[in-house]
């Protein structure tokens, strides 16, 4: 199994109540805030990660509402998911491909 | 009863941050709904309130979530400040007259809500809010000895409410309020303007100098009592997209209110009709003016003997944020 230094990041507009992260089963929480930037983020490094990274998020609040999570993965580009609330809920997934780094 | 053009209260508390909240407020600045929909750190929100004249600074802070991105349980500290009977009386006959209230609210996400079903259409939030307040009033008796009466006094109430708030389908909020409050009848007393005269004579030149002191108080049958206050509500929250940033939305609220308890309870049914506007930075969409109109005591069951029409108020305000964080 290989580890990657993963950091998330996710962009909130409007007013949602809830909004939750799933990397494969576990959830991400304890997230900060960067004020400046106006995101919340999450560093996760040495993250184990066998075949794909599955990520899933779901959202609550008010109808257009929306996050916008970025996953980076160090050594490949960025990916996005993004939520945009309708009828009170929003949900999406998304199976990433880790890209495999030449071993030194 | 006199006719009264009173004002209703939306009070509406721009967000420093990423969320936003929606307070409304009843004539007397009694919140309706009270739903903290996220502030991420610490705010010093503010709020004025046109009808009772009064001044409000509200701090919020957060609690970590171990789940979920976004905060799920905030403490609010609120500080409010009025004069006893209005901004013309706050200073009267040489006493300082305010009435301040300082309220500790504790609110969570999701109480009935499934928090782990992502396609729920349903999400509530509640807050738990205990307040204390302290009002320098004067009363004004005819009837008894010269000397004793004009009464300063102060009333210092506590009060307790519990407000639950349920959206549904991201645009529906219901909100239901209960609460316990010590409270007495002094506003609904009638006012009074209360002038001393005295009269000072020169000796010497035969002059005759009169002045006079003016003290503002109530007259009437003053009662302190417990009550249960009680508020049911819809709003109608507009629509938060992004490609609607630039436009102006309106949302409205319809409520009905009572107080139970040792006295008789007034019914109250009023209508908000509140337009919004999203913020660019936030996408936060949240009412900048409303007109609210308040039906009191729908029953008569106080017994003024007027037409309701003539019980019918009207209110309007606009809120101010003290930070930007």
């Amino acid at each position: 199994m290989k580890t990657r230094d993963l950091r998330l990041e996710i962009k909130i507009w409007g007013s949602m109540l809830e909004c939750r992260v799933f990397l494969e089963t576990d959830e991400v929480g304890l997230w900060a805030y960067n004020a400046s930037k106006k995101i919340f983020f999450k560093e996760l490094p040495d993250y184990p990660i066998e075949g794909e990274l599955d990520v899933r998020m779901f959202c609550k609040g008010k109808n257009g509402a929306s996050a916008k999570l970025t996953v980076k993965i160090k050594d490949q580009a960025d990916d996005s998911l993004e939520c945009v609330i309708n009828k009170g809920n929003s949900e999406t997934s998304k199976s990433i491909t880790i890209i495999q780094t030449a071993d030194l | 009863m006199k006719k009264n053009i009173t004002l209703i209260a939306i009070t509406i508390l721009f967000p420093a941050l990423s969320f936003g909240q929606v307070f409304l407020e009843t004539l007397e600045g009694d919140e309706i709904t009270l739903n903290p929909i996220g502030i991420n750190n610490g705010a010093i929100l503010g709020s004025l309130n046109s009808s009772e004249q009064s001044l409000q600074f509200k701090s919020v802070f957060t609690l970590p979530n171990k789940n979920g991105v976004l905060p799920n349980q905030f403490v609010t500290l609120s500080v409010k400040g009025k004069p006893s009977d209005g901004i013309a009386t706050l200073f009267s006959g040489g006493n300082f007259n305010p009435s301040t209230a300082i309220n500790l609210a504790y609110s969570k996400i999701h109480l009935f809500s499934d928090k782990d079903k992502a396609d729920a259409k349903f999400i509530d939030f509640f807050t738990l809010k205990a307040g204390y307040n302290v009002n320098k009033q004067t009363l004004f008796k005819s009837d008894t000895l010269f000397k004793d009466q004009i009464n300063d006094f102060t009333f210092e109430g506590l009060d307790l409410s519990f407000n639950y708030n349920a959206l549904l389908s991201g645009k529906n909020l219901l909100t239901v309020s209960i609460g316990y409050a010590q409270k007495n009848n002094y506003s609904k007393l009638d006012k009074v303007e209360i002038k001393d005269f005295a009269t000072i004579t020169d000796s010497l030149s035969g002059t005759s100098r009169t002045y006079s002191e003016t003290i503002n108080g109530r007259m009437g049958n003053y009662k302190e009592y417990e009550s249960f206050p009680f508020r049911i509500a819809y709003t109608s929250c507009p629509s938060e997209f992004k490609e609607d940033e630039n436009k102006m939305k309106f949302g409205y609220t319809l409520y009905y209110s009572s107080e139970f308890g040792n006295n008789t309870p007034a019914h109250n049914l009023g209508a908000l009709l509140f337009l919004t506007k999203q913020s660019e930075k936030t996408g936060i969409r949240t009412p900048v003016i409303g007109l609210g109109i308040q039906a009191n005591d729908i029953s008569d069951n106080l017994n003024k003997g007027n037409n309701l029409t003539k019980r019918v108020t009207f209110n309007l305000t606009t809120t101010f944020n003290l930070t930007s964080l």
